[in-house]
């Protein structure tokens, strides 16, 4: 039986596949399965430890900067929810930004 | 009176810009996928899946054993070579293409139960990757993806 992911896979395997998003090798594979896993993480994002979700934000970052890469791949939306800003990079790095402000707004 | 507006008279110049440039993806996205299946239709695709099974040099292995070896479970490279080989050898693999920005085609032999993937760059007939997908089920469901799936005894393109 296959094990489950943990956590620290889930968060290392999205940082490993950010990282790669510049290297042309592979990146159409690494720019789908990072939104994927981005995607996973915020699903579980209550459970993730401050310190787990501090790194997520410190990929979200490096993601944000390759969104012209993200943009080469992925349209923007594509049936995904606005809170999941990283399928909309298509549309600028600000989307992260907007999404935060709105949250900050609601809350 | 004025007859004529151009989409920043009505959008705004910065919301106008943002519906043009998806417009453009859009119609560039169509025309990516639609490339693909000109492709698919002209390969023998029995002979192309036959070709990703039997394949098993995998480029730059310690590379890919160093990225996805955990979360496949595996602690050496031998290790992670006999996992692909094994799901290579799987009856119930699903296979999806994907066209390349440097016009390669990329195969995804995947593992639905699993999450596991094979990919395999067809253009340069190589073992491209092994790695477990963090979410199978909407990797399947991506947009760009085309399905090739047998039919009939034979592989066709899912239309």
């Amino acid at each position: 039986m296959t094990p489950e992911w943990t956590v620290e896979q889930r968060i290392e395997d999205y940082a490993r596949r950010v990282d790669d998003i510049a290297d042309d090798y592979n990146f159409e594979t690494d720019v789908l399965e990072a939104l994927l896993g981005r995607s996973q993480l915020a699903g579980m994002w209550a459970s993730l430890t401050p310190a787990q979700q501090q790194e997520v934000a410190r990929v979200d970052g490096a993601l944000v900067n390759l969104h012209n890469r993200v943009a080469e791949v992925v349209e923007a939306g594509t049936g995904h929810p606005r809170a999941h800003w990283w399928w909309y990079l298509a549309e600028g790095p600000q989307v992260r930004a907007e999404y935060d402000h709105t949250l900050r707004r609601a809350s | 009176m004025r007859s004529l507006w151009s989409l920043s008279d009505i959008l705004g110049p910065k919301p106008a810009e943002r519906w043009r440039s998806t417009a453009i993806r859009v119609t560039v996205s169509a025309n990516k996928k639609q490339r693909v299946y000109i492709l698919l239709n002209s390969l023998d695709l029995d002979r192309a899946v036959a070709d990703i099974r039997a394949a098993r040099r995998i480029e730059r292995l310690a590379y890919h054993f160093g990225k996805h070896g955990n979360a496949l479970g595996c602690a050496t490279e031998a290790e992670y070579v006999a996992s692909l080989n094994a799901h290579l050898e799987r009856d119930d693999l699903r296979f999806f293409v994907l066209g390349r920005k440097q016009g390669d085609l990329m195969w995804y032999a995947v593992a639905i139960d699993s999450g596991y993937v094979a990919q395999y760059n067809q253009t340069q007939g190589k073992l491209w990757s092994f790695y477990r997908s963090q979410d199978i089920g909407q990797f399947a469901s991506l947009p760009d993806l085309v399905e090739v799936q047998r039919s009939e005894g034979h592989w066709r393109v899912k239309q």
